[in-house]
This record gives structure tokens, C-alpha cells and sequence, in this order.
């Protein structure tokens, strides 16, 4: 039986080819807000974060989602398997679906935007671009702020700027990130000085999924550690620099292999691709260190494989995005099983 | 290329990770059984390697904070109830007030974990406004305060004139704001 593609997932920002395109996948921005004279989400009652819901959520209608194509969820009106595809899409972080009471997500058309209500702050502001754009995607997030605090009154300090409930995002509340693809720095071992230089410089590095989360398909989420006693400008030009130079390290390590160790490299990428093609069930970090390989077996042109973007084909096998395509009941055999498929599909194998 | 579990040795590895502890990345290849369990025990430790960088300032700090800190353990925040206790077991803060009521503590968390305790990125329209006014305010009711002790009525009727004035601004301010 033939069966249909699953369907595309997640805004375009990750269909899209931007600057730094394979090597970075994608920059974020994440603003940090609390309404004033409310508790912060995790010291609030139930009436508080529905007062602090209905607040938010009214400017985001007024003076954001003018266009009217700004979609609404209220947390505990939707599925489990939903909230995870959510956090699976990076729409929200796994954190969210933990308590859903009070909370909400506000999701732009197709755009990268979103504005998440009542998680760790009142307000988390996110846009996300394809590539290496992080003056892009801050201005987007800046200017939802801006819109939403001729509505709101922000907790706001003179001398500590925006209140957050972490102490980790105070002041600014600006945390930009960039998601990259490092196989070749994982590969040589080289990823370890990398990683080094980078917690020096006030980076945090961490897995595909955020805080918390391990690394699968060598794909890292850097992002800055200080959002207090520094402009938002700084913030994002230091990690466009940043990223600059980790993108060049992961070139290096890239034209290091084709040149002393080319056997290993079509090795392992034919490798790869030879289990995607005959596997017939596959786990998904399995799957995801898979598709890291034969991605950098197409970027280094050893493999016959077309292009395709690791982040799209990540999210679209990942256990919940796979369940809901298969009816929302499907046991971890059988979304092992239709994981194999889609790969194949996904990579026109 | 070994195809066996890292962990057992026994039955095929079809879960494989990269590790980052510290600076050091390491990949493992795990059968599911051991990845399970694994799971279990990373979980709990990632959990714990998140407070400690947080907190870090107060064990890192100089002898007479670490007192300050003891005795600071049993401040609780008048506003929401949450005690500098809560604050070190869980990393967040209750409310706006929790940063005056551990005021210094937190300086002390904010100085090793941003390296910075003073804002200079932006400052929204209002809140500037507003928190200047009322910055004004509070100087002008303490040089009330001065003038009626010093029996300066005269000089103290202009500057009621004046509270007047701004709390009238403010009032306007908070009604605009709740419209």
C-alpha cells in the first residue's frame, strides 16, 4: 500500500537556504517580558495567569496580529501529541507542556514569529530565520515588543532593566541563538576546543531541543549567556562574530577530511546512506545521526543524493510529528517503522 | 566498526548519542534497554547541572557574603511568599519585588552569572517615564519631610504643589495604561 508523504512541517524559515547555508541552519531570538504588579507565571494562581493571558493575548490581537492570520492556542485545549510537535517544531520548549494551565501560544503565518504566554516569563517573544541572520530575527522580536508595550506595562527596573523570573535573563531578556550542523568538528574531535572557546566567551552550547536536551545529529544550539549589562545590538553582532568563526572551524575540519582522510568520510557517509536505504525501522536519534551523515556526504558532494534540509527532515520524523501522522494511537514500533519510510521519501531515496 | 552497546556489550547499539560534559564531547552507541536507563539518570542530571550555575556566586563568593547568604535563607518576599530559600532550590524568582527583597544576594548571583549588574540595553517608553516620575516623587517627599521639620511651611506648600502635580501624572499614566 502507497502510502502519502507526511506533511511538511514547521514555518518556512525551514525550507529556506539562508547565509551560512548548510553549515547554519538557523537564527533565533528570544525576548523575555512580565506584566508589572502580577506574580511571575510560577508564583501566580489560576486567576493570575488567566488575567495575565487575557492581557497578552489582547495586545497580540491588537496590535501585533493585524493581519488577522496569527493563529491562538490556549495550552490545555490541545493534545498532548500536539504541544510536543509544538516543541518538536521549536515553537515552544519541552517545558511548556509540562503545565498547560494559563497557558498559550500565538503562532504568525508561516513567519517564524510567535509570542508564548505564561511558560517561564508572562511573555516569551520568538522569531526565527532562515541561516545566519541574527540582526533579522532580533528586529522582528524588538518590534513585536515594541507593539505589544504600547498595550502592556512591562515589569522594568532602572537598574536591572526587564524583570525575568530566572535571574539568567534579566535586564535585557534577549537570548539569540543559532542552530548549526558540526559533523566534521564531531567527527575529528575537534569539537571539544570549539566548545571550550565558546563557554570563554559567555556562549552556551547545547543539543537540537534547547537547555536540558543532549546532542543528536551533531546539530548544536549556541546562544548567548549574559542578557544583563550589555545592548541588544552587542548581544547579536558578538554572535553573528561568533558564529563566523565557528562556521570557518567546521569548513576547515571539512576540507581536513576530504584531504587526509577522504576514505573514512565516503566511508562513513556511504555507510549512512546504505542504512537509510535498507533500514526498515529506525529510532529517531539513530535516524538523526543518519541524516547528519548523509547531509555532509551531499555538502562535501560525495554522495548522488539532491539536497534537502537537515531541520525539516528532523522535525518531520520526529516521534510526534510520526504519530499524528499516523492517526495519533500508533505504538513506538510502528512509528519506528514509518520513520524508515519517510526518511527514504523525505531524501527522494 | 563495533556494532555492540557501549554499555552491556551484548546486544546491537541502535541509539547513539553525543555527550557533552564539560568540554569534553564523547559519542556512545546504546542497545534500547540501556538507553532507557541511561535516560533515567540524565535527566536527573541535567536537572541538577542547571542550578549550580546559577548559585555558583554564593559559594564562590567572600567569607562575610556567605553569612549574609545563611541569614538570607529565611528572607522571604513580602509581595509573593517565595524565600531566597525557594530561589536557590529552584533558580526562579517569584515576582518583581523578589529582586529588592534579595537585593544584595542576588547582586552577588547576577555579578558571577552575567558579569553585570546594571541594564543598558532598552528602555520602554513608559516604564522610562513612569519610573522617572516617580523617582522624582520620592525626592520630593523626602525634602518635604525636611522642610516641615524645619518648620518651612511656606517652602513646603510649593513642593505639595509640585507632589500634586506628578502624582496627578502618574494617575493619568496608570489609567492609560489599564484602558
Amino acid at each position: 500500500m502507497a502510502r502519502s508523504k507526511a506533511p511538511a512541517p514547521g514555518a518556512d524559515w525551514m525550507r529556506e537556504k539562508g547565509p551560512g547555508y548548510p553549515l547554519v541552519i538557523s537564527s533565533r531570538a528570544r525576548i523575555a517580558r512580565n506584566l508589572e504588579g502580577l506574580p511571575f507565571p510560577i508564583a501566580a494562581d489560576e486567576e493570575d495567569l488567566e488575567r495575565a493571558r487575557g492581557m497578552v493575548l489582547e495586545a497580540v490581537s491588537r496590535r501585533v496580529a493585524e493581519d488577522r492570520d496569527w493563529q491562538i492556542s490556549f495550552a490545555e485545549e490541545l493534545s498532548r501529541n500536539k504541544l510536543e510537535m509544538m516543541a518538536e517544531e521549536h515553537l515552544t520548549c519541552a517545558a511548556f507542556s509540562d503545565r498547560v494551565g494559563g497557558r498559550a501560544l500565538a503562532v504568525g503565518p508561516n513567519d517564524g514569529r510567535s509570542v508564548m504566554v505564561n511558560e517561564e516569563d508572562h511573555v516569551r517573544i520568538q522569531a526565527v530565520v532562515s541561516g545566519a541572520q541574527f540582526m533579522k530575527a532580533w528586529k522582528a522580536a524588538d518590534e513585536i515588543d515594541t507593539a505589544l508595550e504600547t498595550e502592556i506595562q512591562y515589569s522594568y527596573d532602572q537598574r536591572l532593566g526587564f524583570l525575568t523570573s530566572s535571574p539568567s535573563n534579566v535586564g535585557t531578556g534577549l537570548r539569540v541563538s543559532a542552530m548549526l550542523h558540526l559533523p566534521a568538528l564531531v567527527i575529528t574531535g575537534e569539537i571539544g576546543k570549539t566548545i571550550s572557546a565558546l563557554a570563554q566567551a559567555g556562549i552556551y552550547v547545547r543539543g537540537l531541543y534547547g537547555e536540558g536536551s543532549g546532542v543528536a545529529g551533531n546539530i548544536f544550539q549556541i546562544s548567548n549567556r549574559q542578557t544583563l549589562g550589555r545592548t541588544e545590538e552587542f548581544i547579536v553582532s558578538n554572535m553573528d562574530m561568533i558564529v563566523r568563526q565557528v562556521v570557518d572551524n567546521e569548513r576547515t575540519a571539512r576540507k581536513m577530511m576530504l584531504r587526509e582522510a577522504e576514505l573514512d568520510l565516503t566511508d562513513r557517509v556511504h555507510r549512512s546512506l546504505g542504512v537509510v536505504e535498507r533500514c526498515r525501522r529506525v529510532c529517531y536519534y539513530e535516524a538523526l545521526e543518519l541524516i547528519s551523515l548523509v547531509k555532509l556526504g551531499v555538502d562535501t558532494e560525495v554522495l548522488p543524493v539532491s539536497d534537502f534540509n537537515i531541520l525539516e527532515v528532523g522535525v518531520a520524523i520526529g516521534p510526534y510529528h510520526l504519530r499524528e501522522f499516523l492517526g495519533g494511537e500508533a505504538g513506538e514500533e510502528e512509528v519506528d517503522r514509518e520513520r524508515s519510510v519517510q526518511l527514504r521519501r523525505m531524501l527522494d531515496l | 566498526m563495533n556494532i555492540f552497546c557501549d554499555e552491556c556489550k551484548k546486544n546491537i547499539a541502535t541509539v547513539f548519542l553525543t555527550k557533552i560534559s564539560g568540554n569534553e564531547v564523547s559519542k556512545v552507541q546504546l542497545c534500547e534497554d540501556c538507553a532507557a536507563r541511561m535516560e533515567e539518570t540524565t535527566e536527573a542530571a541535567n536537572l541538577l547541572a542547571f542550578l549550580p550555575q546559577i548559585l555558583s556566586g554564593l559559594q564562590a563568593a567572600e567569607e562575610p557574603l556567605v553569612e549574609d547568604v545563611l541569614s538570607s535563607d529565611l528572607v522571604i518576599c513580602e509581595f509573593c511568599g517565595t524565600s531566597f530559600n525557594d530561589f536557590q532550590k529552584m533558580g526562579f524568582l517569584g515576582c518583581a519585588g523578589c529582586y529588592e527583597v534579595f537585593g544584595d544576594s542576588l547582586d552577588g548571583v547576577l555579578l558571577d552569572f552575567q558579569e553585570a549588574t546594571e541594564h543598558i540595553g532598552k528602555i520602554p517608553g513608559k516604564a522610562s517615564e513612569g519610573a522617572r516620575l516617580r523617582k522624582r516623587l520620592l525626592e520630593l517627599e523626602r525634602y518635604l519631610e525636611r522642610q516641615i521639620a524645619e518648620e518651612e511651611y511656606e517652602a513646603a506648600a510649593a513642593v505639595r504643589d509640585q507632589i500634586k502635580e506628578i502624582e496627578g501624572k502618574l494617575e493619568m499614566e496608570a489609567e492609560s495604561g489599564t484602558e
